[in-house]
């Protein structure tokens, strides 16, 4: 289960690619995609920072000032969940 | 100040397209 402390990092089978036709960001695995939301794009942007969790979560509360801690927290911990149910993180620490 | 918005994505099969 992804926590705080966790590093999550895109998995290798997992491509973090920019597309033209929508505009936005996506991340292509064998035969699915994601398309992303902004916010969503930024996040799976720093899974490749081998951050921990709570560090993208002050990162993201950094860049977005007047937003509540425990909101970004609880948002980042919901998708980066979703990628992990999908098989799409490898998981460093706990 | 950035806007927040909740994280998500629209799952798509790429087979298809």
């Amino acid at each position: 289960m992804i926590g705080p402390a966790s590093r999550p990092r895109l998995a290798p089978k997992v491509r973090f690619r920019f597309d033209k036709r929508s505009g936005k960001h996506m991340l292509l695995y064998p035969e699915r995609g994601l398309e992303l939301t902004a916010q969503a794009a930024r996040i799976a942007e720093l899974c490749a920072e081998q951050l921990t969790v709570a560090a993208m979560v002050e990162r993201l509360v950094s860049e977005h000032p007047g937003v509540p801690h425990a909101r970004i927290e609880a948002d980042v911990l919901t998708f980066l969940r979703q990628l992990d149910d999908r098989g799409l993180l490898a998981e460093t620490g706990t | 100040m950035k806007k927040w918005e909740t994280p998500s994505f629209v799952e798509i099969n790429m087979s298809a397209e």
